[in-house]
């Protein structure tokens, strides 16, 4: 194993030789930045209006240079993201079925570079575009960092800082538990008192030490940027020959820029290329990129230090403690202000305590514990936790200018949605679709199963149910025997960020839920079950087009998948699919479903023999699989051709004549021979009483054989008379530690019945144990007039006595 | 001196002394130390601190670690004691609620005594004032005759208040503390002008405790709780956190004992941590579900047991602890609250101790063989 190399503490004159050279660059600016920094943010914006520069380059994608005067339009409001994305069609890369679900599933890449408003790319474009300075994009994209992505998302991030060795030491020693804590105490927190010169220097300075001594590792990802944006400094270098370049990039990257060689990353833009700007939301944010868990305290921090805050950091903490406040009263939480306030004191006296400029995130997350969480905090406290998460996320949502574009699948869901009259103000309506008269109904029933397919945040709850629909479902068999559909429709701000994350996967909800299915189908391989699932799916989405392959799958897999009860589901399924096709008149691939279930079927016959050694514990769900092949043995197929029931009579004789088999399922198929007169009431009482002239443990057996049989055929068992005498004599002969043994299964074997044919047994029993009938009593006339006497004496004494209680005084 | 045990302040005075002389951050008003020279105190700290004591002679003396594994916890709770809002330590029975807050008040008032017990029998008297009644059948109400109680005397002086156990006294007494909490004051009704109030000097707050076990004997008023801050004290999570304050704690108590020369074998002492750590979890390190025993199975219960091993070894055995000694001590512990909970014991070495006593695994083979002691 390869030792690890100590880290060297840099020498300070190393470090500033190093910081220097990069200060005193001729021409060339370099501004360190943490991604989404509020103080790096400030500084550039002071940089910017403070000096003259001939432009300013920032990393981000070259190809998205055509939307900055976008990203800068009046009608933008951040957060906003550039995505790009790239669809491996021809799988050049060779990753598909590595990063896809199989082969001809394409990989799908994609590359966020989100803006937010308190972020120093941002800061950068807007103020450039005011002061009028040409503005570049120099990293290279998504097309040209492919061959060397780890996975298939790409985002801006501080890894190089933040999983640096450098850096775990420093935390560790400076007491901070996150890289993202320690930035904060130390750049964060007093960024606003500092020049920005000597902030430019801590950043490079830390960055230096970072990078330097650690290394850079060998992430040829890494190298290729480097050298990419270096070739585009390069460049401008000799279109802008008259001034400064400011080049805005992640500090990591700023610190090796100045000493690389550039060389542009091969790989245009090409027909699977699309960058767009979109909408973005914190939610989205604080979910997908790392370094930004708290966007909307970095929002508050930016906009009280541009508002001139004496303490931007002790404003933001105050806002957020106060929307925490308020978000937990409306929860029922007895908090008021004094409680913020009370929280803003702990928040101050902890950035004091850990010697910080000004309180930050964590101090506030800290301050929180400390004032809201009123008893033990493992059970009051995640409520007030989330609260705060929710304060720091803050929850600002993007726009872009009309005419930037749009990601088509983003036009596609509100084209649709006004198209079915769907309400997309957040107000949660029912919806109503009945699929079987009106085809714009099936319409609109088949958008809302897609939006439901591709996960879409748009849907509320219905009452009594688990989801937000109600309605016969072809993939669950839930609710067959409704004709419409019930949805709760509710718009939420998160859907855009959900049509932006699918926008790779095609231009329109039919075209992206196909899309989906389509890697559904592959994912589930050769399980029988599964595929059936997603053919259902296909069907009540109607994406129709799918079906020819979807079933050739389901052919595939059942002539591979062993499993019976996986078999036994796909038929079921199948034959839902047809009788749900016809009932919307939509009479396609009829051939191939009946060549399916016919498949599924002669499978599903060939592997029941393979039930006879399911475990005790499955024994009911297997009877239950069984039942369902023989319902569906005896009902011709979808294309009205009967089914084979000389085989499935000759698989089910396999299990019934093996005195091994698991004894419920055995007991099942020789109640289902019986059904179909293959099996005489004489065969299946010699097979009780084999179990049940056995020892205890044989007897036991005889109960499970017992509850299998009846569960199967109990209107035909109910009348043996030889099979209750068998019964009869068992529990008869039986000594009573046995009997208490095998009370429970027989118990649970006649629960089969209903409580008049219990009666009935109960008479037939009863003629069993004493085949006299009781004859009745009679008594002599003397004994009678006795009785009757009595009787009278009786009444009179309780009248007596009931009245002598009334009176007043009486004892 | 010769005494069991010596308040916080006394005990670690040349540490606090050490701190005060070397102290140079701003100090809330009637803080004995900053902050950060408290949190320094409660936690410790590595480097050695070098000061000149009142007799002008250099010393060097190191901060020791008086609390484990809650830092962050410690800070939060000195920023609360800085604020005007009270501290309320709640958690587990023996997860060292009073430890923190005994050097907490020692630390930031210089002393821990104006203390409280919260009991069922708790009085108001008890806590805010009571009368010489000779002396006030003598000359009627006035100062001399009043007897000044903790909460009084904190008031007066500036100074931190604990409140042991506040669950465990009624509402009525509890709710005592509201105005002092709130306006900081305390009323004398039978003095009169200002004799008859107590203005709270700075520096005076109020520490409470309160355990988790006990929740709902006397559940805080909603009012009373608005005016505290709570933090959870949670037990030590890290087994070779607790192993060392486990040794530290035995080694203390019999260091002025015959039992001081006894061997504590690591191997012994892990078999008792972890014993404690995972039943208290209700799960073996590898995941094994376990029952619960109803005790709390806390750090200092363990400190107990291994001290009584400890005391065993010394009287009845040969100077050095093994594994016997510990299990016959732990039924007591496990089964506090009736005798049948020593079955959890018995389960817990059948399914956590046999397996690795199997495998042979350090001294389970040996603590295996014990069982029957239980």
């Amino acid at each position: 194993m390869p030792r690890k190399k100590r880290l060297r503490p840099p020498s300070p004159e190393n470090v500033d030789a190093g910081v220097q050279a990069i200060l005193e660059d001729s021409g060339l600016v370099w501004m360190g930045i943490k991604h989404y920094s509020p103080a790096c943010a400030i500084h550039v914006r002071r940089l910017i209006e403070e000096r003259p520069f001939a432009a300013v380059l920032i990393e981000g994608p070259d190809d998205a240079n055509e939307l900055i005067p976008w990203l800068v339009h009046e009608d933008t409001v951040p957060p906003v993201t550039i995505l790009s994305s790239w669809v491996d069609k021809s799988n050049k890369l060779g990753k598909n079925g590595e990063w896809s679900v199989s082969k001809d599933v394409p990989a799908r890449y994609r590359g966020w570079w989100p803006f937010v408003v308190h972020g120093p790319e941002y800061a950068a474009v807007v103020t450039a575009a005011e002061r009028e300075v040409p503005t570049y994009f120099i990293d290279a994209s998504l097309k040209a960092q492919l061959p060397t992505l780890h996975s298939v998302e790409q985002r801006p991030s501080d890894r190089g800082l933040a999983e640096n060795r450098f850096f775990a030491e420093l935390a560790t020693r400076t007491g901070h538990p996150t890289f993202d804590a320690f930035w904060d105490a130390t750049f964060e927190a007093g960024a606003f008192r500092t020049s920005t010169e000597a902030f430019r220097k801590a950043v490079l300075t830390f960055a230096w030490c970072a990078r330097h001594v650690s290394g850079a590792g060998d992430d040829p990802n890494n190298a290729l940027r480097e050298a990419h944006m270096r070739s585009w400094i390069d460049k401008l270098r000799k279109t802008h020959p008259d001034g400064d370049l400011l080049i805005l990039t992640g500090a990591y990257h700023s610190v090796a820029l100045p000493f690389l060689k550039g060389k542009r990353a091969p790989g245009k833009p090409d027909a699977q290329s699309k960058t767009l700007l979109c909408a973005h939301s914190y939610r989205a944010l604080a979910r997908l990129a790392p370094g930004s868990p708290n966007p909307g305290f970095g929002e508050a921090v930016f906009r009280a230090a541009r508002n001139h805050a004496a303490s931007p950091h002790q404003e933001a903490v105050l806002e957020v403690l106060v929307r925490a406040v308020d978000d937990l009263r409306q929860r029922g939480l007895p908090l008021g202000t004094a409680d913020a306030v009370g929280a803003l004191q702990v928040a101050q006296g902890l950035a004091h305590l850990r010697e910080q400029a000004a309180p930050t995130a964590r101090d506030a997350a800290d301050a929180a514990t400390s004032a809201f969480v009123k008893g033990d905090v493992r059970t009051a406290g995640p409520e007030v936790m989330h609260a705060l998460r929710r304060a720091l996320r803050g929850s600002a949502l993007g726009q872009v200018a009309e005419g930037a574009g749009q990601p088509p699948l983003l036009q596609d869901f509100y084209l649709q949605a006004k198209a079915h009259r769907l309400d997309v103000t957040g107000t949660e309506r029912m919806v109503r679709c009945d699929i079987h008269k009106q085809v714009k109904h099936q319409e609109k029933s088949a958008f809302l199963h897609r939006c439901r397919v591709l996960d879409i945040p748009c849907f509320g709850g219905i009452p009594d149910t688990d989801g937000p629909f109600k309605g016969p479902d072809w993939v669950s068999g839930d609710d067959l025997h409704l004709t419409t559909e019930t949805w709760a429709f509710a718009w939420t701000e998160e859907v855009d960020d959900r049509l932006v994350e699918l926008s790779d996967r095609g231009p329109s909800i039919r075209e992206a839920a196909a899309a989906m299915l389509y890697e559904e189908l592959r994912s589930a391989g050769t399980d029988v079950a599964a595929v059936a699932d997603v053919v259902a799916s296909i069907a009540q989405v109607q994406t129709t087009d799918l079906l020819p392959v979807a079933l050739e799958a389901l052919l595939a897999a059942a002539a591979s998948d062993d499993a019976f009860e996986h078999l036994v589901r796909a038929l079921e399924q199948t034959g839902a699919l047809a009788g749900y096709l016809s009932a919307l008149r939509r009479n396609i691939e009829e051939t191939r479903i009946a060549e399916a279930s016919d498949a599924l079927y002669t499978r599903s016959c060939l592997t029941l023999p393979s039930v006879r050694n399911v475990p005790d514990e499955e024994a009911t769900t297997f009877v239950t699989r069984i039942q369902s092949l023989v319902r569906i043995g005896v009902t011709p197929g979808p294309d009205g051709s009967p089914r084979d029931r000389a085989l499935l009579l000759d698989r089910l004789a396999e299990v019934a004549t093996t005195e091994g088999a698991q004894p419920m399922v055995r007991g099942a198929a020789q109640g289902l021979l019986h059904t179909f007169g293959a099996l005489s009431e004489r065969q299946v009482v010699a097979s009780l009483q084999a179990y049940l002239n056995g020892p205890t443990e044989s007897v036991l057996s005889g109960g499970a054989f017992l509850e299998g049989l009846l569960r199967v055929a109990r209107s035909t068992i109910v009348t043996s008379e030889r099979l209750l005498a068998a019964v009869n004599e068992t529990l008869q002969r039986l000594d009573e530690d046995a009997f208490r043994r095998v009370l429970p299964d027989f118990r649970r074997a006649f629960s089969v019945f209903i409580p008049a044919e219990i009666a009935d047994l109960g008479v037939r029993v009863a003629g069993l144990v004493d085949p006299v009938p009781h004859e009745v009593l009679v008594f002599p006339e003397s004994e009678r007039q006795w009785a009757a006497e009595m009787d009278a004496t009786i009444h009179e004494r309780f009248e007596t006595w009931i009245s002598s209680c009334g009176t007043p005084g009486a004892g | 001196m010769d005494a069991i045990r010596l308040p916080a302040e006394r005990r670690w005075a040349d540490e606090l002394a050490a701190l005060a002389a070397t102290d140079d951050r701003p100090k809330p008003q009637g803080w004995a130390l900053s902050p950060k020279a408290a949190w320094r105190f409660v936690v410790g700290e590595d480097e050695p601190i070098v000061y000149t004591d009142d007799a002008g002679t250099e010393q060097t003396i190191s901060i020791t670690r008086k609390v484990v594994g809650h830092d962050v916890l410690v800070q939060r709770a000195i920023t609360t004691l800085a604020s005007d809002r009270a501290l309320l330590l709640v958690g587990e029975p023996g997860t060292a609620k009073s430890w923190l807050s005994e050097h907490l008040a020692a630390a930031i008032s210089g002393t821990s005594r104006h203390t409280i017990q919260g009991t069922a029998g708790l009085t108001e008297d008890q806590i805010k004032y009571a009368w010489n009644y000779a002396l006030l059948l003598a000359e009627g109400p006035s100062p001399r005759a009043l007897v000044p109680a903790p909460l009084y005397l904190g008031m007066q002086q500036g100074a931190l208040v604990r409140f042991e156990e506040i669950t465990r006294a009624p509402h009525e007494v509890q709710d005592t503390l509201l105005q002092a909490l709130s306006e900081k004051l305390l009323m004398v009704p039978e003095l009169s002008g200002d004799e008859g109030l107590v203005l709270a000097r700075p520096g005076f707050n109020v520490i409470a405790t309160a355990n988790t076990r006990d929740r709902g004997v006397h559940e805080m008023s909603a009012a009373l709780k608005r005016r505290f801050h709570f933090e959870t004290v949670p037990p030590i999570a890290d087994l070779a956190q607790e192993m060392a304050v486990v040794r530290s704690q035995i080694e203390e108590r019999t260091a002025q004992s015959p039992a001081a020369a006894v061997t504590l074998d690591e191997g012994v002492l892990e078999l008792l941590v972890t014993t404690f750590h995972e039943l208290r979890d209700g799960r073996t390190a590898d995941g094994t579900q376990l029952s619960r025993p109803s005790n709390a199975m806390s750090t200092a219960e363990a400190v107990a047991v291994g001290q009584n091993a400890v005391l065993q070894a010394a009287f009845f055995g040969e100077q050095v602890v093994e594994p016997q000694h510990v299990v016959m001590q732990l039924a007591g512990t496990v089964a506090k609250e009736e005798a049948g909970e020593a079955k959890v014991l018995r389960d817990y070495f059948e399914v956590a101790v046999k397996p690795r006593a199997a495998r042979d695994v350090g001294l389970w083979k040996a603590y295996y063989a014990a069982r029957d002691q239980i």
